[in-house]
């Protein structure tokens, strides 16, 4: 074949420059680490790539999130650990009461213990994390979950909101508990009832929590709810503020207790319960009642506190402290038994995110070997083909060199 | 002899020419298209001298270039292949490196903005945790902005590289016509003899041609070149040349054209060009930058949009409804953009066309063509513009607005004269990437917490537990108000495995909802789902049951039995169904409802019907019972043909110990309802009763005519209504105190005191309250009289009721007597029917209607908005409320709704953003990879072939030395042949 000189010269030059790319290419691996430079390289492994490093991404996130639900948990474990500790001390104390030898004066020198430890159970359901959010509040972190009304009861203001937060793409866990369950919603020795102001009051009237003053009536009572609905004065003849409790399913009069006459700070006594409404009440205002078989320990600790303060020697007195004492008793235990239910509960979480956890790591073990099997270079190989290439490189251009000396014109 | 020295002369004249061709070669070794070339003597004629024919010398015939016109048109054939994908190459892989480069690529935008959303929700009331997430949304919307920037930078780039590149083809055209006539020209001068540089500098120019543009060449009559382009558009005919521009295209205003301009004609030819620089910049444009624009518009797009749809469900850090997390996507101006008229539309260019994006789960990559065809077809038709096949046709209603869903956006003609042979380019996702924006600024402003939150009541004695609910809609009356849900709601199970909604806004006394959810089925052991779910059904509420004027008297035996009618008028329903896509309704046969049906048969009727489902409930209150203290004929009520009044002997016990044994005189409230529970009869056909002591409601669940027989003294009474509460609004001033049953109230000072109602098929009436009243009794009198004097039909009495908060309501009460020692007076009543319609079904009353239902009934959705969901065992009186989420500062449920968008598959329900992301990244990978290795190849193919012209016509060197001393040796024989001569002359010379 003939060949022309332009040829000859673009011959060695292309030659040149191909082996130039191919070595620059190499160097570019082996200075980068990476067998993809582009995903123009290799485009499947380059989507897997992508999808890998999101993966990767996803997993260090649930890994985070792992970290802070463990942290949370284990606060929320220490709080409930000293709040049994503080119920098991009240049960002693209480035990320690029904000891026939005591006097009132005795055991109103326990009560003080008592109230000492309802100030450090409460404070401890009060209690915050880190950032100043509530542990016991549900979804109103901002809000203290125990508030002391004015009749000195603790009222739960939370809500029953939990949070849950992902530690893997399928796997949700609860990062704490709302006071309701773990404080308000414990069974109670005896049925009882919670009472509830209405909030569309426009008088000033708080409803106080009553206690059941008559077991029978309102055995045959319950479960009925209760409405007390404040009349307009001019009802009732002389005119004067008046009330009227109706059943809360059918709206039927309880007791004929309809425009029955009120002044403030009187005692209402309907189906067996005591109440007292404390505040101003206006026409319109309605307080409700609501049975249940379910006290909160608070309500137990300010029970048994009161009993032991006010109850004397009496037999009718002594009756009746037995009695509040045996509940006590029995209520703490369900206080404790609810505690350590939640409790387990978070060990059972923290028990999931440790097996997430170790999951996790196994599988991002995997996944990073395949990546990097995708995406890293093999350096063995490399470097053996950049002195391939570069010896090649060398080989082109001497015999360019040699090549384009070889002339006629030389010899004239 | 004499002719030796000719001889010589021209041996030395043609070695000479040799000579300098062999120059000529040699100095042309490095040009680039140079053909060799090469010298072709011939002896001269010879003399006949002396009897024989005597040489005469040599002379040059002709220069001939060494060329294979097949060779050259491979060459450049290849040579337009070549630079085609060398300019793919060259520009994909740019954007192929744009898109995976850690620093400027969408994914690790994505990654950090849920990475700091995740921090959000462990730690929802930290707002330097939200601030974090606003400035990683940020980023995230920056990077889509820097990447859209670089294709726009990009597109502007080949835009004028285009005109560029139009304008040498336009040069290089005109370049060869007046080459194509100076070879003309030489060739005549010449006799015929090949212009040999000037073909090689014409073919050169045609080279140089198709490195820009894919070019045909045909030689014509042995001297000019026709060249041809496109599809057979002629750049050069003989010496006339046409031109090439590049300016703004007709379909597409932000893509330059290629136009062919003939004369003063101008053709757009921009799809037919093929091949050289000019076909790799328009098969880059695309392939690589419309998909990459439209991938990525539709990744943000999708982001934008669900993020958005997600935020709206929450409430932020201060209570309030969450607004748009980024940018509204279907604003006026983003709309308008997505859609663009054919500069070639007819004038004038009024038509006015936008396309919302409606669904950006169902979005594509492709950009759409909408086309009028016309004439005489009214109709317009969209194509896929990438695989051109056809989506729809649809008819043109003659009426604008229009609209058109198809794959997730919606194409609205707005307004204009919208003519035959109109064009239209659709580009849904072009502009999503670069109109990706903000909305929210203040870290507050985050919607983390769930609006609704559910408690369950402390004295619940079963062990159902409720969710914490799910929002999907907010937009419903229940959460369409800021800071509250209006109403909230009670859950009340009346057995355990029943419940009831009610509205808790009074929680002392929970009423039904409008439409009422009572009754509903509960199922202990899973999870039941409480609310209806949005299907797109709504429901439309009939007026209930009418009292009538007067009892029917039923006269004593013999006389035939009379039956009391609920007063029904016969209506006629039509039930139309909208056909979503083309807009088009279909009407069922009219539906004709007997007279004085009971609302159970109605409904029944109702629902044998498509896409209607109807219930039907009646209910009917009695009270102000009377007796004429006679003992002789106590009253004795009759319902539904069973005796409620009916005595029983002493010690005598019927059903159970609820059934009350003595008869009270005069009756009670109480008393019947009792009486009614405990009846089995009654429980069998859905009947029941709730008595508050003053008022017993009695309630027909099935919706069959509550029929009463009244028998008694004339004096022996009781009032009986509908049940419905009538209730007035206050329309003008507020009374300084609360309106009284008990007190006077005078209504002269200040007011006016105006106040409206609206009564079901009626409409809606107004009342002043006016003058001075010394009594309770008579302010209830003073409504009562200006009711009754509204212009509102009725029958019986008006019966108005002031509640301890001083609101207003009444019901018109009709008084029912016994009718003495004979006969008895009957009554019945109809009831009220809910019926809820498919999606796209509609309720329409043909006239004179207003019997059962509106003349244009409206429906309200009986969806909530949001999903409560209760399990476990519940028992009867649990309660469960549902509230607005006030002060949920640690509540993080929307914000996990929203992390979980990070992993769900929002793009065409198979891709996550992220895996969308990375499906263009392959895509454009691919693209750039087989373009570069098309590169290679066709590289190899232009050496290839350029070798073999180098072969042919390239010089050699050494082969032009070997010339260059073969014709120096012959020059030098010349010249000896010469000297011969002289010295042949100078002998003769010298002989003498």
């Amino acid at each position: 074949m003939r060949i022309s000189t332009l040829q000859s010269f673009n011959k060695g030059l292309n030659s040149i420059l191909d082996n130039q790319n191919q070595v620059n290419k190499t160097q570019q691996q082996v200075s980068s680490g990476r067998r993809v430079l582009t995903p123009a390289d290799d485009p499947i492994a380059a989507t897997k790539i992508l999808q890998l490093q999101q993966d990767a991404a996803l997993r260090e996130q649930f890994g985070k999130n792992m970290t802070g639900a463990q942290g949370r948990l284990s606060l929320e474990e220490t709080q409930l650990a000293g709040i049994t500790e503080n119920l098991t001390r009240l049960k002693e104390l209480t035990i320690k009461a029904g000891d026939g030898a005591q006097t009132l004066s005795d055991r109103q020198a326990i009560a003080a213990e008592v109230r000492e430890i309802l100030g450090s159970a409460v404070n401890l359901m009060n209690s915050k994390d880190a950032g100043g959010e509530y542990l016991f509040s549900g979804f109103k972190g901002g809000t203290q979950p125990f508030q002391q009304n004015e009749n000195g009861r603790y009222d739960y203001v939370g809500d029953e909101g939990q949070r849950f937060i992902s530690i893997a793409s399928s796997t949700t866990v609860a990062t704490g508990d709302n006071g309701k369950n773990l404080f308000v919603d414990v069974k109670a020795a005896e049925n009882s009832f919670t009472t509830q102001t209405n909030p569309l009051n426009q008088g000033t009237g708080i409803i106080n929590p009553g206690f059941v003053v008559d077991k029978e009536a309102y055995a045959d009572f319950y479960p009925e709810d209760l409405v007390i609905t404040f009349n307009a004065e001019s009802a009732i003849s002389p005119p004067g503020p008046n009330f009227t409790i109706r059943q809360a399913s059918d709206g039927r009069v309880v007791e004929g207790l309809e425009m029955e006459s009120y002044n403030k700070g009187r005692e209402i006594i309907v189906a067996g319960v005591a109440l007292k409404i404390n505040g101003d009440t206006q026409p319109g205002d309605e307080f409700l009642v609501n049975s249940s078989e379910k006290q909160s320990i608070t309500d137990t600790i300010y029970r048994l506190l009161d009993g032991l303060n006010t109850l004397g020697d009496t037999p009718t007195d002594s009756a009746t402290l037995t009695n509040l004492l045996d509940n006590t008793l029995n209520n703490l235990a369900y206080a404790q038994s609810s505690i350590s239910q939640v409790r387990s509960e978070v060990g059972a979480r923290l028990n999931i995110i440790d097996n997430t956890s170790s999951l996790a790591a196994d599988i991002d073990l995997v996944s990073k070997a395949v990546l990097s099997e995708l995406s890293d270079v093999d350096f063995a190989e490399a470097v053996s083909r950049l002195s391939l290439q570069s010896f090649l490189l060398e080989a082109a251009q001497q015999s360019y060199a040699k090549i384009q000396n070889l002339s006629l014109f030389n010899q004239l | 002899m004499g002719d030796l020295l000719g001889i010589g002369i021209s041996g030395l004249k043609a070695q000479q020419t040799a000579l300098s061709v062999t120059g000529h070669n040699i100095t042309n070794a490095g040009t680039e298209g140079y053909s060799r070339q090469t010298v072709d003597f011939h002896e001269n004629t010879p003399q006949f001298i002396g009897g024989a024919w005597v040489g005469n010398g040599v002379s040059v015939d002709t220069i001939k270039r060494v060329y294979d016109e097949f060779l050259t048109e491979q060459m450049q054939r290849d040579t337009s292949t070549f630079n085609e994908f060398d300019t793919l190459a060259l520009n994909a892989s740019q954007i192929d490196s744009l898109l995976a480069d850690p620093g400027t690529g969408i994914q690790p935008g994505i990654e950090r903005m849920f990475g700091s959303l995740q921090s959000v929700v462990d730690d929802p009331s930290s707002l330097p945790a939200r601030q974090v997430l606003i400035s990683e949304a940020n980023g995230l919307v920056d990077r889509f902005s820097s990447i859209n920037d670089r294709l726009m930078d990009q597109s502007d780039i080949i835009n004028g590289q285009m005109k560029i590149i139009a304008g040498e083809i336009s040069t290089i055209g005109k370049a060869i016509a007046e080459l194509n006539e100076q070879i003309q020209f030489a060739l005549a001068a010449s006799s015929g003899k090949q212009p040999n540089d000037m073909l090689d500098q014409r073919d050169r120019l045609i080279t140089d041609l198709a490195e820009l543009v894919s070019v045909e060449a045909v030689e014509q009559d042995g001297s000019a070149v026709n060249v041809f382009i496109g599809n057979g558009q002629a750049l050069v005919v003989g010496n006339n040349s046409n031109e090439i521009l590049a300016t703004t295209g007709n379909s597409d205003s932000s893509r330059v054209g290629i136009f062919f301009r003939n004369g003063g004609r101008e053709q757009e030819i921009t799809t037919e060009i093929k091949g050289g620089q000019l076909g790799g910049m328009l098969e880059f444009r695309a392939t690589v930058l419309d998909t990459t624009f439209n991938a990525l518009g539709r990744v943000a797009m999708s982001i934008n949009e669900t993020f958005n749809q997600q935020h709206i469900l929450g409430i932020d850090f201060e209570g309030n409804k969450g607004g748009n997390f980024f940018s509204d996507i279907n604003t006026p101006s983003n709309t308008y953009s997505r859609a663009q008229g054919d500069a070639r539309n007819a004038q004038p260019n009024d038509r006015l066309v936008s396309v919302h994006v409606t669904d950006t789960s169902k979005l594509t990559t492709d950009n759409y063509r909408m086309e009028f065809p016309g004439p005489g077809d009214y109709i317009f038709k969209v194509y896929n513009d990438n695989s051109g096949e056809e989506i729809a046709s649809t008819a043109l209603t003659g009426f604008l607005p229009q609209a058109l869903e198809i794959d997730g956006f919606e194409i609205r003609l707005e307004a204009g004269s919208f003519q035959a042979g109109d064009k239209f380019l659709l580009t849904p996702t072009r502009s999503g990437a670069g109109n990706l924006d903000m909305k929210i600024t203040r870290p507050e402003e985050v919607a983390i917490a769930s609006p609704i939150s559910t408690d369950s009541a402390i004295g619940n004695r079963g062990s159902g537990a409720i969710s914490q609910g799910s929002v999907y809609d907010v937009n419903t009356p229940y959460l369409s108000s800021e800071g509250e849900m209006d109403p909230p709601l009670l859950i009340r199970f009346s057995a355990a495995d029943r419940f009831d909604v009610l509205d808790n806004s009074d929680p002392g006394n929970p009423i039904p909802l409008f439409p009422p959810l009572m009754n509903q089925n509960y199922f202990p052991g899973i999870s039941n789902s409480l609310l209806p779910a949005d299907e797109g059904k709504t429901a439309f509420t009939s007026f209930g049951g009418y009292l009538p004027v007067k009892p029917t008297y039923q006269a004593p035996a013999p006389a035939p039995i009379v039956n009391a009618v609920n007063g029904f008028f016969p209506e006629r329903i039509r039930i139309n169904l909208e056909d979503p896509k083309t807009g088009l309704v279909t009407t069922q046969p009219l539906l004709t409802t007997p007279a004085n049906a009971s609302a159970q048969e109605i409904a029944r009727l109702l629902s044998e019907r498509n896409g209607i489902e109807a219930s039907a409930r009646t209910t009917v209150e009695l009270t102000d019972f009377t007796s004429d203290n006679n003992s002789l004929i106590n009253m004795g009520l009759t319902l539904n043909g069973i005796q409620l009044t009916d005595t029983l002997g002493v010690g005598q016990t019927k059903y159970d110990a609820e059934y009350p044994a003595v008869v009270p005189d005069p009756i009670t409230p109480n008393f019947i309802a009792d009486r009614i529970n405990a009846n089995r009869a009654l429980q069998d056909k859905g009947i029941i009763a709730k008595s508050d002591g003053d008022t017993v409601t009695i309630i027909a669940l099935q919706g069959e005519d509550l029929s009463f027989d009244v028998t008694g003294d004339m004096g022996d009474s009781f009032t009986l209504s509908n049940g419905q509460d009538i209730k007035l609004t206050q329309t003008g001033a507020s009374p300084l105190r609360n309106l009284s049953e008990f007190e006077g109230f005078d209504f002269t000072v200040d007011g006016p005191y105006t106040y409206d109602f609206e009564v079901p098929g009626q409409g809606t009436f107004s009342i002043e309250l006016t003058g001075n009243h010394a009594t309770g009794a008579d302010v209830l009198n003073e409504i009562e009289n200006k009711i009754a004097a509204s212009g509102l039909s009725y029958s019986g009495n008006v019966d108005a009721v002031l509640d301890e908060k001083g609101n207003i309501s009444f019901q018109s009460r009709l008084q029912i007597t016994g009718t003495g020692p004979n006969g008895s007076n009957k009554v019945a009543m109809g009831g009220e029917i809910k019926v809820v319609t498919e999606e796209h079904y509609s309720l329409d009353i043909d006239p004179p209607g207003n019997n059962l239902f509106n003349t244009a009934p409206v429906g309200k959705p009986i969806h909530f908005g949001f999903e409560i969901e209760i399990e476990g065992l519940v028992q009867a009186g649990d309660k469960f409320t549902v509230q607005f989420n006030k002060d949920g500062t640690s509540d993080s449920r929307n914000g996990t709704r929203l992390g979980d968008l990070q992993i769900r598959d929002s793009i065409n329900g198979n891709a996550s953003y992220s895996e969308a992301y990375s499906t263009l990244v392959e895509e454009v990978g691919s693209i750039t990879s087989r373009a570069q290795l098309n590169q290679d190849s066709s590289e190899v193919l232009l050496r290839n072939s350029k070798d073999a012209v180098d072969s042919a016509s390239g010089v050699n060197l050494d082969e032009e030395a070997a010339a260059l001393i073969q014709y120096e040796l012959a020059y030098n024989a010349s010249a000896k042949v010469i000297k011969v001569a002289r010295d042949i002359f100078d002998t003769l010379l010298n002989t003498f």
